[in-house]
């Protein structure tokens, strides 16, 4: 009997968890971070983020394309042989454990921030952990379906924000160009990190329906989507505080929320915070059933399931370990740059090793 | 197989228990009974430079049916924290203003400037600021606060009631802690706060505080208020304006006219312009269209009347806006953000401004046209 194969997921899935995967715990503070570079000119930078991020998921598309019906770690394996392959795996894993520790202390540490003041971090984290557990454990389809659900939470979201532009005022974004059009381009730069999680197509690709165009196709409109929302929260955050006062608040998006009074709500960022953390766990599991599947391929298991409490226990320990702020900064710089290598760079070589290797394969005959 | 299951059912027992722990209670917990409300918040600096907080506490009833009673605290810190945790050392336990609906200024804390006294509103997230009005006293916040009581209300719910119901007569515009930090921050522009006074066992409406960056520059009257409040496209459900008014008639005979502006709507015309010298101007046009509340004349109004007293109203109001205009230059107080519109629109000619100095020579032309569209049920 041919191994059971895991259930294909649909375009549609595919869409909205690629979406699911990128927005993340990023769009809170990038308001005030593209405040200090780009100034008025945030929103373009977005765009110019959005674009360079098109190139990269272009790049992986083709990596991926070049090997049907494989995933990263069995195109690792395929490229490297079992030493340098599995190695390769290793690293990888280590790169999704360190991206889901990163997200999940990020917002571990903005819901204290804001609502759990006095509830200590393990324990936050502890239930992060046991309630992502529970789903990275399971099939794809089964992320699949939740994600789909979880998307109907946008439309609160995506209300609550757009409340703000009432007390929005365009003048407070204009001038666009302030700071220069080198300085919108370098603000693209503090946007990428927010763009994370469209990398996970490398495991997923192989487990979607449709044609490679179609599959493409499916991936650019989620990253089109998760960029014009970007730009929608951008421009409403530099509209709704003026330069100067952004630069006191590192989170302005839920600043934002906290300004508004619904009639009866006074603080409508309580409400907004355990919104936005369903659309966090997504990626938390994204990246937490990612590290799984690639101990599953390394351990050649038929089932990821086993592997997801390790993963999980990692995780949480990573999470864990910053006590103080540089910590936890360090801990972002390290997954921003760790992104650059293994989104940008590794595949590369790789794509590059493939045609190598096929032109080889395909010269004598 | 069974080894298995085993496993299983012990990673399944184990995590029950885990997650049962975090069931016990969460550590951001506090109870209603346990708390003190605070309604209403004074601030004023002391003759030795220290924060003296004043504060209205309401004491729940302790038994139902009968009405809350209010306590009056003061305390003394080097900032409004380290005040509130002296508040706290006096009164029996935890003090929260959660119920906040206004922080009243004594003047000495106004022209000290406000950013460095408000920081902790903004700074921590369980202070609401959404909906807290901002109050500049005239003297000391602690005194009027101390009255306790203002005829049958708690001072503190009749400040919040007071204020409510004169920014629906648009003496007085919304302004709340939030605005405020925003336009504290903002180099292009300005507030105007309520203020108010004691006089007697009453308090009254002294007009409206005038801010330039943080400090206290200048007042305007109730009267120029609600022209401000208009002329800053802000309306409230009312704008009444009783002004004497000369028909033209040969007995001379002049009356007094009582018109209501804000049940209408208002059309504002706010426009920067730079001319090729790098002067400002500023034409605000306003069209208020008015109903006529009080007219106890001998004549009754028709439609010739009615163009005369549109044109004597339109002469008066614009001559007082003009006189708006000018105090509000006088404190240096940029309350329609002319600076924010030249920092959006003319971002060269603003780099040049030093604005603190240049604010004074820009030139505006108020203009105030009203129409009569209403005369009541009589004519």
């Amino acid at each position: 009997m041919v191994a059971q194969k895991e259930k294909m997921i649909t375009k549609g899935q595919l869409f909205l968890f690629i979406i699911q995967a990128q927005i993340g715990v990023g769009i809170l503070s990038l308001p005030s971070k593209l405040n200090e570079t780009a100034k008025g000119g945030g929103g373009l930078s977005v765009l110019v983020a959005g674009a360079i991020t098109q190139f990269a998921i272009l790049l992986l598309w083709l990596l991926l394309k070049n090997f049907p019906g494989l995933n990263l770690f069995n195109i690792c394996l395929k490229l490297g042989g079992p030493i340098i392959g599995s190695l390769l795996i290793i690293v990888y894993i280590g790169y999704f454990i360190l991206l889901g520790s990163n997200i999940m202390l990020s917002a571990v540490e903005v819901l204290r921030r804001w609502m759990l003041q006095t509830t200590p971090r393990w324990a936050v984290l502890g239930l992060f952990s046991i309630m992502t557990l529970y789903l990275a454990r399971e099939k794809l389809t089964v992320l699949a379906r939740f994600y789909t659900l979880a998307s109907l939470l946008f439309i609160p979201l995506f209300l609550f924000i757009c409340y703000g532009l009432t007390q929005a005022h365009l003048e407070n974004m204009l001038p666009l160009l302030e700071k220069g059009v080198w300085n919108i381009v370098k603000g693209a730069k503090d946007t990428t990190i927010s763009m994370y999680g469209f990398e996970l197509m490398l495991i997923i690709y192989p487990l979607s329906e449709g044609t490679d165009k179609q599959k493409l196709l499916t991936v650019s409109l989620a990253n089109l989507f998760v960029t014009l929302f970007y730009v929608f929260v951008v421009s409403t955050c530099l509209m709704f505080f003026n330069s100067e006062q952004m630069k006191m608040i590192p989170e302005p998006v839920i600043y934002l929320m906290k300004s508004l009074s619904f009639f009866i709500v006074d603080r409508a960022d309580i409400l907004f915070l355990p919104i936005w953390a369903i659309t966090l766990v997504c990626s938390i599991v994204s990246y937490c059933y990612a590290a799984s599947f690639g101990l599953s391929v390394l351990f050649r298991r038929k089932s990821h399931r086993n592997f997801a409490p390790f993963v999980k226990i990692t995780t949480f320990m990573i999470a864990l370990a910053p006590v103080t702020s540089v910590g936890i900064h360090l801990l972002d710089t390290a997954s921003a740059y760790a992104a650059y290598l293994f989104i940008g760079g590794l595949p590369l070589v790789m794509l590059i090793i493939s045609q190598f290797i096929k032109r080889k394969g395909s010269g004598p005959a | 197989m069974s080894c298995r299951i085993k496993l299983g059912t012990i990673a399944l027992a184990v995590l029950i228990m885990l997650s049962s722990l975090s069931l016990t209670g969460c550590w951001d917990r506090e109870y209603l009974k346990d708390l003190h409300l605070a309604y209403g918040v004074g601030f004023d600096i002391a003759n030795d430079g220290k924060i003296q907080e004043t504060v209205e506490l309401i004491i729940p009833p302790e038994i139902e049916q009968k009405s809350t009673t209010s306590e009056i605290h003061t305390s003394y810190g080097h900032n409004l924290r380290s005040a509130s945790n002296q508040l706290r050392n006096r009164v029996r336990g935890n003090i929260r203003f959660l119920k906040n609906g206004f922080q009243l200024l004594g003047k000495s804390v106004a022209e000290q400037g406000l950013y460095s006294n408000l920081d902790v509103n903004f700074r921590d997230p369980s202070n609401p600021t959404s909906n807290v009005r901002v109050i500049i006293a005239e003297g000391k916040a602690s005194d009027m606060l101390e009255q306790k009581t203002v005829g049958e209300l708690k001072v503190g719910e009749f400040i919040t009631q007071k204020i409510e119901s004169l920014e629906e007569m648009s003496v007085f515009p919304k302004e709340t802690l939030d605005t405020v930090f925003r336009f504290l921050k903002d180099p292009g522009q300005d507030f105007a706060l309520p203020y108010i006074a004691v006089e007697g066992d009453e308090i009254i409406t002294r007009g409206l505080a005038l801010f330039s960056d943080q400090y206290y520059s200048g007042m305007l009257n109730p009267d120029q208020s609600i022209l401000l409040v208009l002329l800053m496209g802000q309306q409230g459900k009312n704008a009444r304006f009783t002004k004497k008014i000369d028909l033209g008639y040969p007995d001379n005979i002049q009356e007094y006219i009582t018109i209501n502006v804000g049940l209408k709507k208002t059309k504002r015309k706010f426009k920067v312009s730079v001319s090729a010298d790098g002067s400002v101007e500023v034409h605000l046009n306003l069209k208020l269209q008015a109903i006529v509340e009080e007219f106890p004349g001998d004549r009754s109004l028709k439609e010739k009347d009615l163009q005369k007293v549109n044109q004597a109203l339109s002469e008066i109001l614009t001559k007082e806006a003009e006189s708006v205009v000018e105090e509000v230059q006088k404190a240096n107080c940029d309350i329609f953000g002319v600076g924010r519109k030249l920092i959006a629109y003319h971002h060269n000619v603003w780099k040049d401004k030093n604005w603190s100095k240049d604010y004074r020579k820009v030139q505006f032309h108020p203009k105030v046209e009203v129409k009569i569209i209403d005369t009541g049920i009589i004519e």
